[in-house]
């Protein structure tokens, strides 16, 4: 058994030097340690990387399949579990536990960044958390895309208000202070949008201090200018906003792959762009929405809100969602939610899962017809 | 060295004349030789020098040109010396203290007069012979005072003065080789003194009463006696090193080797000063003459030869792409004929304490945030890549400032600067207990308002409907107003109206910010509106 495992180890870090070397997004065979019961599994992830949600992981929803049968997660189709003894002793064990994977591990040696910088974040709507399989991965590239370049304000809005929760996020979990976020836009798009204002983005609860400017005379500058920006391993949020822009997946490629190398969460914001495959880990398409209110005063203009349409996930379902910002709390609601209570704060932490308890049960799998469904890890 | 004279190419053996507007009248001010064997004399009229010789070729003078050309041929004496002083319209003025040895063997061809120092000759020559090269007739003088040498390469033979001889060097010329005005020379020249030479024992006091002090102090500047202070064109670089080729280099990856090897040339000189490079600037020398500049600005003190040089690549690959770079001249960036020297000067630097290397190799203060600005710096422009700086006024247009990220106008960071500058404005941490506020100033703002057509409550309620970018906008809800006054003490902002914010959202969900410039009655009657910023 033991053999079995440091094989399936060795064969994952091979793929993933073979991966690096052809300069393309990893083929990833993550790798899923129990320590008790030396059960390896391996969750297979298909490596076309283009077509949308192919896999659940297993770190976030702690579902092991049974080989041969197909997960009772709706959307966790071609959950595999390979290795023979590995998937015999998943089977006789009902109670193989969420088991939380370390993300740092799957990074190679030219990891620079903090570790708090990886794992995923937290953003505090519970639906949306939980369709992004516990949160939004950092460490990858996202496209965020509007229809129409009117709606930029809101595209632009959302992603700094994800910039600005990570900025939270990273103060509360880290002590490293180089937490710059690079925003790159293109010439033409910045004289139609405007430039980025300083006293709004403080009110959103951005540090204006960190937060560096760019302008790029052309797409392809822009695009070089992000890639640039995705290498630096100082910087914690790059954007990069391009108006009607046909993508080359091999660019796209390229820039998750330096995101997730140097730890950088990567934002693709295209303006009056059609969906389009690319290497990015979501896409999500935004779209404008009457505000929300605060404190029962319905008549005002209150949090920032917007429609999102999650186009295409890696880690789990697509669909829907309503989402408001809160610059009081710094994190996103679901509308009409009271965050008064305080409900929302155990979520509030973008950290990696606690490790399962290994002397005792964690939750027991519920069963839906025959097949078992593990809770989620969060 | 002065007198540089263009030779411009009207046709082959023609006499050429340039003519200039002088007191009302079209007079000769540059003649070619064809035209001075001919008869032609400098300032005679127009009338005069066509009866003289009728097939003249004339000419009108451009000054502008001129000074232009000038300016080059400046630029191009940068390789001898960095300070290189104007000296219009004709000269140019060359402090080469500590400079002249460098050439005491190598590209002259040797020939001086012997008595000067051997580098001097073979700078001089090979100064002559290479602005002889590309076409220009020019003098040059090498003396210990600019006095002397001006005097010399003017009125005199040139050649070379050995120091202390300024004396009799110039005794012999006309007075009007002291740089002095037409009116005393004329002056001088009733009085019989017609040499230099006589005024040495003439007594100051009258010379002074006469002619007043400008006299006596042209003369003891030509013999040393009084110092005269060069205002060199371009300030001298701290350190610089530079390469000149025996034959012309061309090719973007040779010359950016050569900017490798010259970077580690200049790590050492750095590291000995403890500075780090704030400014750099590579010089191209162009065998035609021309001369082209690249600088690369950095955010932080800079020593590192292997980033500096990156930092040119992306420079130059930029340049390549783009023309129109205002610090780049000759835009024809390796135009094929090559060039004949590389120069790389730190143009600004700041202390940089030597730093601390770790285990990797890898010296701490290298990585991070800095260093992307420079590179993008370099390849964008200093101008792109900016940081915001809060500006302590209510105007939002003036609300920020936009500082470049890096290069020499970047000024420091850090907590050193946060008493000077007014911090930002941020929201309560959430631990406070605090009423929620919504945002009240846009994530987005248009530098400049756009006006809009706007349906709204007379006098001052909010817009009901508004047509932007030639889209009718229905308002669903508005708030406001905010109301923001002029800060009459400011001089720009004399004459404008009373400016009252309103934010907006219309049935979709976007959320605007419009402001009614004027107060209905009080400023105006007609009360305009503007779009202002963009809400998320």
């Amino acid at each position: 058994m033991a053999l079995t495992s440091a094989a399936h180890a060795e064969l994952c870090r091979l793929r993933r030097d073979i991966a690096r070397m052809e300069g393309r997004l990893a083929e990833e065979g993550r790798l899923v340690w129990d320590a008790t019961r030396t059960v390896c599994a391996l969750s297979g992830v298909a490596g076309s990387g283009v077509s949308g949600a192919q896999g659940a992981k297993a770190n976030t929803s702690g579902a092991i399949g049974v080989s041969g049968t197909r997960s009772a997660e709706p959307n966790a189709h071609g959950m595999l579990s390979l290795g023979g003894g590995a998937s015999e002793a998943a089977a006789n064990e009902a109670a193989v536990r969420p088991i939380v994977e370390p993300a740092q591990e799957t990074t190679g040696p030219l990891s620079l960044a903090p570790r708090a910088r990886r794992g995923r974040l937290k953003l505090g709507a519970a639906r949306l958390d939980a369709a992004l399989g516990g949160g939004l991965p950092l460490a990858a590239l996202h496209d965020i895309r509007a229809d129409e370049s009117r709606n930029g304000g809101a595209a632009a809005g959302f992603v700094l208000a994800l910039a600005a929760q990570l900025a939270k996020t990273a103060r509360l979990t880290s002590t490293d202070d180089t937490q710059a976020i690079v925003w790159i836009s293109e010439a033409d798009l910045r004289r139609q949008t405007g430039r980025l204002h300083a006293p709004g983005l403080a009110a959103l609860g951005l540090d204006p201090a960190r937060i560096m400017e760019v302008t790029a005379r052309t797409k392809s500058e822009a695009l070089w200018a992000f890639e640039a920006a995705l290498d630096c391993p100082a910087v914690s949020v790059a954007v990069c906003e391009l108006r009607q822009v046909t993508l080359d997946l091999a660019v796209t490629r390229r820039c998750a792959l330096r995101a997730r190398e140097r730890g950088v969460t990567g934002f693709l914001v295209r303006l009056a762009s059609p969906p389009e495959p690319s290497a990015a880990e979501m896409r999500f398409a935004v779209s404008p929405t009457p505000a929300g209110t605060i404190g029962g005063f319905a008549a005002g203009i209150g949090r920032m809100a917007w429609r999102l349409t999650l186009e295409k996930n890696r880690s789990g379902p697509t669909g829907a969602f309503s989402v408001e910002w809160t610059s009081h709390e710094r994190r996103f609601v679901e509308p009409n939610q009271n965050t008064e209570s305080g409900e929302g704060d155990a979520h509030a932490y973008p950290q990696s899962l606690p490790a399962a308890p290994v002397d005792r049960p964690a939750d027991p799998p519920t069963i839906y017809g025959g097949r078992m469904r593990f809770r989620y890890a969060s | 060295m002065a007198g540089a004279c263009a030779s411009d190419t009207p046709p082959e053996g023609a006499p050429v004349a340039i003519v200039a507007k002088i007191k009302n009248a079209l007079r000769v001010v540059a003649i070619d030789r064809v035209a001075e064997r001919r008869g032609v004399r400098l300032g005679i009229s127009l009338a005069d020098a066509r009866g003289a010789v009728p097939d003249l070729h004339v000419a009108e003078a451009d000054e502008e040109a001129d000074g232009a050309l000038l300016d080059k041929i400046a630029d191009w004496c940068d390789r001898y010396t960095p300070l290189v002083a104007l000296d219009p319209p004709h000269g140019l003025l060359l402090d080469m203290s500590g400079c002249a040895h460098l050439f005491a063997r190598g590209e002259g061809d040797g020939r001086g007069d012997g008595r000067g120092d051997d580098g001097e000759a073979a700078l001089l020559a090979d100064c002559l012979r290479r602005l002889k090269d590309q076409g220009f007739d020019a003098r040059g003088a090498i003396a210990s005072t600019a006095g002397a040498a001006w005097a010399l390469a003017h009125y005199g033979p040139g050649g070379i003065v050995p120091p202390g001889a300024e004396a009799e060097a110039v005794a012999a010329l006309p007075v009007a080789a002291l740089r002095i005005a037409r009116e005393d020379e004329a002056l001088l020249d009733q009085l019989g003194l017609k040499r230099i030479g006589q005024l040495y024992d003439k007594p100051r006091a009258p010379l002074a009463a006469r002619f007043g002090v400008h006299l006596a102090t042209r003369l003891d500047q030509a013999l040393g006696r009084l110092d005269e202070v060069l205002t060199p064109r371009r300030p001298a670089p701290q350190l610089s090193a530079e390469r000149r080729f025996a034959e012309p280099l061309s090719g973007e990856e040779p010359l950016l080797e050569i900017v490798r090897a010259l970077a580690h040339r200049l790590h050492p000189a750095l590291m000995r000063h403890g500075l780090g490079a704030r400014l750099v600037e590579a010089a191209f020398f162009h065998v035609d003459g021309r001369v082209s500049r690249a600088s690369v600005g950095t955010a932080a003190p800079l020593r590192n030869a292997d980033t500096m040089a990156m930092l040119f690549a992306e420079r130059l690959s930029a340049l390549g792409s783009v023309q129109d770079e205002g610090d780049w001249d000759g835009g024809d960036w390796d135009s094929g004929d090559g060039f004949d020297m590389v120069r790389l000067a730190v143009r600004r630097a700041e202390p940089l304490p030597a730093a601390q290397i770790d285990f990797a190799g890898r010296a701490e203060s290298d990585a991070g945030l800095t260093r992307l600005a420079d590179r993008l710096s370099a390849r964008l422009g200093a101008a792109q890549v900016t940081r915001f700086q809060a500006v302590d006024t209510h105007h939002p247009e003036r609300a920020v400032r936009a500082l470049p990220f890096s290069g020499p106008l970047a000024g420091p960071r850090g907590n050193g600067q946060a008493a000077a500058v007014p911090a930002w404005i941020q929201p309560a941490d959430a631990e406070k207990p605090q009423a929620e506020t919504p945002p009240d100033r846009p994530l987005r703002l248009f530098p400049r308002p756009e006006p809009v057509d706007t349906i709204a409550e007379v006098p001052e309620g909010p817009p009901l409907r508004f047509r932007w970018r030639r889209v009718m906008v229905d308002v669903a809800r508005a708030e406001g107003p905010e109301r923001i006054a002029t800060e009459w003490w400011r001089p720009e902002d004399e004459g404008r109206a009373t400016r009252d914010y309103y934010r907006v959202e219309d049935a979709e969900g976007r959320r605007y910010w419009l402001f009614r410039e004027g107060l209905y009655g009080r400023e105006t009657g007609s009360p305009l509106w503007y779009m202002h910023g963009l809400f998320g």
